[in-house]
């Protein structure tokens, strides 16, 4: 349409221009496995960042010390950048202003551009998508809504894991919320609050490595999302009970989400994506604007020492940790996105040189003796119901505060980009909010075995990846103090990466025949193993 | 610049994968990488003769060098798009632990591809076996890639010199570091994955590996 | 520490003691853990950090106390100082030539036994810090019914074999429950073999992990064969197959209790960087997720004190050394008492627990058996490279272990020799490898190729000292490794009350007195070797394999023993099973314990773990310890 190619060229007036490998040709040339797109198909976000004009390489911006920098945002671009939505799939390349800088740091900067541009969109109001420069800090954003069936939204509209792997054989329903019967009450009274319904994995972190206790004592909170692509895809393959993983109709299934791209005149669709939140409880005395907030009822879970049902808390949650995760038709191994609050903990280095802020939700700068640092909290960990939410005392009345502070410092080239993006945002509560980084697999002609370039012919090749799973993630490790709270570092296999950790998720599937070969990959994805058992031991 | 100029660059771009550094070519990227990267090897007292008019770098050099002693293609060891990095470390440790031998490879490195890029690879291996402090210590190079370990030159010699020994001889050797055992070459040639590391999923060991070119030497996507 | 209304002392956090704890816990009794070493790290980066720099990956490499210098990645003797350590533990390191050096080994070795005749080395090792010894390797075979009752089935056999006072189908209920617990995968359809059974309908909580190219190569050699080739296995008729079965392992093969399912890192032994394989840290963190259980780390039983009329156990005194530099002393009381701390230092604290001279040949021994009959798998390796005409195996790939051979276990020939089962490795030469002198796999054989010696026989033809480089050095490795397999055989031991555990003259770090082991193997299980090893020639002539099992002159385990005429050398490792000393009987004359491992002499103190096996078979310990915990668990529960 003549209004998209125009605003595409008035884009590349502004920004630079090279066309990179990401788009072109339409999707029937595609993998078979992308999904058909079905009119009206939503508009991707295009932009990318700076790139040099690959003919006169010396032409990058240059800053007052004739030092190559990003082109300054000006009042155009920052309201495409606000305004533009979200991209179907990453652009990026190796070429970037600065000749110093690495082919593997180009292409990070790109990603992290498109993380930037993925965490507007998915945080634009979503009564108006466009309007996040005049969002308020609760204003409820696209992703916390679940649509009510118009198409357009759909992708990015999201639903909570816990309500679609149900255990009953119905399936679930898209935008059906099951409110916990401790909820119903208060529920029945105030229909438009966000309901979270805590297992245990909603205050202990990824295979039990801890719960994360904020600096008034309270649990930080974690919730697990998914768009309706997943969910169609789940569903719809019967996935969402274990008695259908293992169903002789699965035992040959490849799983694999539809992945996002850009056609050639900006529609597309961005295909999968899932999102792990976390949320600090907001009491009176915490300034509620410096945080994006909901109100939401929140059904406390059982623990082993349980004597009576937790009850259902209405508290105000503030957003501390987002993870976005996407898969898109060039990284098959998903790109994966992490923010945080900009308030959360100080990085170890800043620690050290004494160079710390006032205060942190999960870090105490005053407290100097008997706070050791990144550990667990005592144990038991379970919330405990007369506690609501609040970790327990211990024998001399105190109660533990998580004293976690950062190991791995953000790159200098995420905190620039933090910095841009922040200045677009000055007016709103984002501007609290920070990229901590992108992790994407680099290893090209290992994602392209599973991928389809645009223009290139299909894979011959087969989902055994062989010899690789991950597509060596960059950077190596990738961890959200509020999420990978203990497992950050930098060793291999044992710190924290999104696609270390994440490729090793399976699912209940099992070969049709005892020696029949074993297909049980999840796609990057530990939604599936959260099926549950028609009638199984109690997890 | 015209549309129609910019379509055809975009086409052009399109078409080129995202790939790796190419063995052997050097391009400017490339020569842009090895300035980011590189430190110089030292070389106090030692007289090298002056490499006439090559524009390779030291890192250049090493890397050409380690894919022709470990058979490897350079662009698997040191990838343009290398999220690992392990060749700097490899090369900080060596300049640590035998500056002059390796400052004589090097040196016999940028040589042979200055005179004949083709032939190099052969050429460097028949002139750095003629002396034992280049041999042994190309064999260590070898031993870097293929374990993420360092066993010295000397060791190595002493293997060699006591190999008829009736008790096998034991020498010891540190492993360079976590990374570096994560990244060890033989395992990949073994078509398998280093112990305590591996990438694959569920399952893979009922079956065959894939051909050895997908662990070692390929560099663009099946089908392609 | 306060009277503050213990139910249950359990010294020990490792397989039993975490399980009864966690039994306890559910039921809201009062448990206080007393561990020796470290606690449970809050995540693995430290463990993992250490295994990969070691250079020398042995099952004690991730673990603390620390055996390396952090730098050089090199065993330490300065830093495994056995007297200077407060909570010292045995390591494969110092079983060298040099293995009686009480310097440098922790468990201070006998070159000879009671008798005057001449001890050998015990090889098998255990961890000491939370979880106990984790860097096991994840086997869950039951025993099988002839396992419970040798004297009755096999009277010919060596003196030292009794009956258990229980069988098969006593312990049937809590192997399903251990199974359930430690997350066991296993197809039910092949583990129903020599008299084991199920109720109907069961199945393990998880499906067999897949099996791979090396076990089917080695089920392929081992059909269609000749009754003459396999009637020196004694079994009741000569097989003409011999079957490769999976091996029941704590290791998922899908999404288990919040634990991801086996990537095939091929690491389990000393441990897995995704814990896909069960280690009791799981059981130990939900046993402490409960408000009334609490754990005392890098704290030492020392003594188990009885009241004046030496009947009960009033409490146990120890050192605390975890708090700053000082050591703590301090005592805890309860109402019943369990000693959980594995088959060598459990004797070691009942024989240390004199009570000040009331008491010299120790708590719970007025049998005399404590420490006595102490007992391993003594594991004979055997490795072969297939020629390069052959279809390669691809070893390096998958779990350590797979699949084994189980049906050789039980047969009338229990009457001659030890009886054994087999593992099949997937690992290659990794441990094996010129008998362990050069080191391990890959490396051992790439630095043969590359620097022209032959450490690990595949290079007889390139010993020239010349070496290769380039292409030809990569096919040659690739040729060469991707053909390596090795099998290992666990043989029955016979038990003998002069293999056994005493307190030497050598301190450790706190002052306590160190284990004394005195070991050796008897002709029974030696004819068990031979046996094992006559199935090496018969399976490795069958795969067309080059034999490159070396002994080395030097190996302290070595010995020899005539095959069809001819002189053959043998050797023997530690599987890691340690067993018998403080054997369980129904008479409290001959045993320890009884049959839900509660000392005969005091009514409140239970001794667990697999010291209470009065006969060692051929199975991996753990399934059935941790069976007999469970079962031991309910019985305190009913008492506290």
């Amino acid at each position: 349409m003549h209004r998209d190619h125009s605003f595409r060229l008035g884009l590349i007036n502004i920004l630079g221009l090279i066309a990179l490998a990401g788009w072109s040709q339409t999707s029937s040339a595609q993998s078979p496995r992308s999904p058909t797109i079905t009119p009206p198909a939503p508009q991707c976000n295009l932009l990318h960042d700076l790139v040099p004009d690959p003919a006169d390489p010396t032409s990058f911006a240059k800053d007052s010390n004739g030092k190559p920098t990003l082109s300054p945002v000006d009042a155009a671009t920052k309201d495409k950048i606000l305004t533009s939505g979200l991209p179907c799939a990453e652009i990026q390349s190796d070429k970037g202003p600065d000749p110093a800088k690495t082919p593997i740091e180009n292409r990070q900067r790109g990603f992290d551009f498109y993380s930037w541009l993925t965490f507007i969109a998915m945080n634009s109001p979503a009564a108006n998508r466009k309007g996040i420069e005049t969002s308020q800090p609760d204003t409820p954003t696209v992703w916390e809504r679940v649509s009510l069936g118009r198409a357009d939204d759909d992708s990015q509209n999201f639903m909570q894991l816990l309500d679609v792997m149900l255990s009953k054989r119905d399936k679930p329903k898209w935008g059906e919320r099951i409110i916990p019967s401790s909820c119903q009450a208060q529920h029945a009274r105030k229909p438009n609050l966000m309901v979270v319904r805590m297992i245990e994995e909603s205050f202990n972190q990824p295979f039990k490595t801890g719960p994360l206790i904020d600096q008034r004592g309270n649990y930080a909170i974690f919730d697990i999302l998914m768009n309706k692509v997943m969910f169609d895809y789940i569903v719809g393959n019967n996935l969402h009970t274990q008695a259908g993983q293992v169903s002789n109709k699965n035992a040959g299934l490849r799983i694999d989400f539809p992945s996002g791209q850009h056609e050639k005149d900006g529609k597309g669709d961005p295909g999968a994506i899932m999102l792990k939140v976390s949320w600090k409880i907001l009491e009176p005395e915490d300034d509620k604007t410096k945080f994006h907030h909901v109100q939401a009822l929140v059904a406390m879970p059982t623990s082993p020492d349980q004597q009576s049902d937790p009850p259902c808390l209405e508290k105000t949650l503030g957003l501390i940790g987002f993870h976005v995760v996407h898969k898109t038709v060039t990284r098959p191994q998903w790109i994966w996105t992490s923010f945080e609050h900009v308030d959360n903990v100080p990085e170890q280095k800043d620690v050290d040189a004494g160079n710390l802020k006032g205060s942190y939700n999960f870090y105490d700068p005053k407290c100097t003796t008997d706070c050791p640092v990144n550990q667990t909290p005592p144990r038991p960990w379970h919330p405990e119901p007369e506690n609501k939410l609040k970790f327990r005392a211990g024998p001399d009345g105190k109660v533990f505060k998580s004293q976690i502070t950062r190991v791995v410092p953000l790159t200098e080239a995420t905190k620039d980009i933090n910095d841009k993006f922040h200045s677009i945002l000055s007016n709103t509560v984002w501007k609290n909010y920070i990229l901590i980084g992108t992790q994407w697999p680099s290893a090209f002609p290992c994602t392209a075995d599973r991928s389809v370039l645009p223009g290139a012919p299909l894979p011959k090749t087969d989902f055994e990846k062989q010899p690789d799973m991950n597509c060596a993630p960059a950077p190596t490790f990738l961890a959200n103090s509020t999420l990978e709270t203990y497992s950050q570092g930098e060793v291999p296999q044992a710190s924290s990466s999104c696609m270390g950790c994440h490729g090793n998720a399976t699912s209940y599937q099992r070969p049709k025949s005892p020696n029949g070969v074993y297909f049980n990959q999840s796609d990057f994805t530990f939604m599936l193993e959260k099926a549950q058992a028609k009638a199984g031991p109690k997890r | 610049m015209s549309e129609s100029t910019r379509r055809e660059r975009a086409k052009e771009a399109q078409t080129a994968p995202e790939d790796d550094h190419v063995s052997g070519r050097l391009t400017r990227r490339t020569v842009l990488a090895g300035v980011a990267v590189t430190t110089a090897a030292v070389t106090v007292g030692v007289d090298t003769p002056t490499v006439a008019q090559s524009a390779i770098s030291d890192m250049e050099a090493f890397t050409q060098l380690s894919a022709a002693l470990t058979g490897l293609p350079a662009g698997k060891l040191a990838p343009t798009t290398d999220s690992i990095g392990i060749k700097q470390q490899y090369f900080n440790w060596l300049n640590e632990k035998e500056p002059a031998a390796f400052a004589s490879l090097l040196n016999i490195a940028k040589r042979r591809i200055a005179e004949n890029k083709d032939t190099a690879p052969q050429a460097m291996i028949d002139e750095l076996r003629t002396s034992d402090s280049t041999n042994f210590l190309a064999r260590s190079i070898v031993l870097m890639w293929y374990l993420g370990s360092w066993y010295s030159p000397a060791n190595l010699k002493r293997l060699v010199d006591e190999r008829s020994s009736r008790v096998p001889v034991f020498v010891p050797h540190t492993v360079i570091s976590p990374k570096a055992y994560t990244q060890g070459w033989v395992w990949r040639i073994a078509q398998a994955h280093p112990m305590g590391y591996s990438d694959m999923q569920f399952g893979y060991w009922a079956r065959e590996p894939a051909p050895i070119e997908d662990f070692i030497s390929r560099t663009a996507a099946k089908g392609t | 520490m306060a009277d503050d209304n213990v139910d249950v002392v359990i010294v020990g956090s490792g397989f039993a003691g975490a399980l009864i704890a966690n039994e306890l816990a559910k039921l809201g009794k009062r448990v206080v853990i007393l561990e020796a070493g470290d606690g449970i790290p809050i995540d693995i980066n430290k463990y993992m950090e250490r295994f990969y720099k070691a250079a020398a990956k042995v099952p004690e490499s991730p673990y603390t106390p620390t055996l390396f210098d952090e730098d050089t990645g090199l065993f330490s003797p300065e830093v495994n100082d056995p007297s200077k350590m407060p909570a010292g533990r045995p390591t494969v390191l110092t079983i060298t030539e040099d293995w009686a050096n009480p310097q440098k080994s922790y468990l201070v070795q006998d070159k000879k036994k009671d008798d005057g005749q001449p001890a050998t080395p015990f090889g098998s090792t255990y961890d000491r810090v939370a979880g106990g010894t984790s860097h096991w390797l994840g086997t869950c075979l039951r025993f099988v019914p002839a396992d419970f009752e040798m004297r009755k089935r096999y009277p010919n056999c060596p003196k030292g074999f009794v009956d258990w006072p229980i069988n098969y189908n006593d312990l049937e209920r809590h192997y399903r429950k251990a199974e359930e617990e430690l997350g066991v995968s296993a197809d039910i359809g092949e583990q129903n073999y020599l008299g084991i059974t199920f109720p109907a309908g069961h199945r393990y909580p998880m499906p067999r992990i897949p099996e791979s190219l090396t076990d089917r190569a080695v089920r392929n050699a081992l059909k269609n064969l000749n009754p003459a080739e396999t009637a020196f296995l004694g079994m009741s008729r000569p097989p003409t197959e011999i079957p490769v079965r999976g091996v029941p392992a704590a290791r998922n093969s899908q999404p288990y209790k919040n634990r991801r399912a086996c990537a095939g890192n091929t690491n389990c032994i000393p441990i897995c960087p995704i814990q896909a394989k069960y280690d009791p840290t799981i059981t130990l963190n939900e046993a402490l997720n409960h408000k009334s259980v609490t754990m005392m780390k890098k704290t030492v039983a020392k003594e188990i004190v009885l009241d004046g009329d030496l009947r009960r156990v009033t409490q146990i005194n120890y050192i605390d050394y975890g708090t700053g530099a000082a050591q703590k002393e301090g005592r805890i009381k309860a109402k019943i008492f369990v000693i959980a701390a594995n088959a060598i230092e459990t004797p070691r604290l009942l024989l240390m627990s004199q009570n000040a001279g009331r008491k010299p040949e120790g708590v719970a021994n007025s049998s005399g058996m404590v420490g006595r009959h102490l007992m391993d798998h003594p594991y004979y390796v055997a490795w072969g490279l297939l020629p390069k005409e052959s279809k390669a195996l691809y070893p390096y790939r998958g779990p350590l272990i797979t699949s084994g051979i189980e049906d050789l276990c039980d047969g009338p020939f229990r009457n001659e020799r030890g009886a054994f089962r087999v593992d099949i490795g997937n690992e290659g030469w990794n441990f094996v490898v010129a008998g362990g002198a050069a080191g391990g796999d890959p490396d051992v054989t790439t630095i043969d190729f590359v620097n022209g010696v032959n450490r690990s026989g595949a290079n007889p033809d390139g010993n020239t000292g010349v070496g290769m480089f380039g292409k030809n050095l990569v096919d040659k490795l690739n040729e060469t490794i991707t053909r390596q397999f090795r099998v290992g055989f666990l043989v029955e031991q016979t038990p003998d009350p002069d293999n056994r555990v005493t307190l030497s003259d050598f301190k450790d770090g706190l002052g306590l007195p160190r284990p004394k082991i005195a070991y050796s193997l008897s002709p029974y299980t030696k004819r068990g070797i031979v046996a094992a090893k006559q199935l090496q020639d018969l399976l490795f002539g069958k795969m067309g394999a080059k034999d490159r099992t070396t002994v080395q002159p030097i190996d302290p385990t070595l010995f020899e023993e005539e095959i069809n005429g001819q002189r053959v050398q043998l050797n023997y490792g530690g599987a890691g099973h340690i067993m018998g000393t403080y054997r369980m009987g129904r008479n409290p004359k001959e045993s320890v314990v009884d049959s839900f491992q509660r000392s005969h002499d005091h009514d409140n103190l239970y001794l667990v773990g697999s010291g209470t096996f009065p006969t060692g078979a051929t199975a991996n310990p753990t399934l059935t310890l941790a069976a007999l915990a469970l079962r031991t668990a309910e019985q305190i529960a009913k008492r506290v």
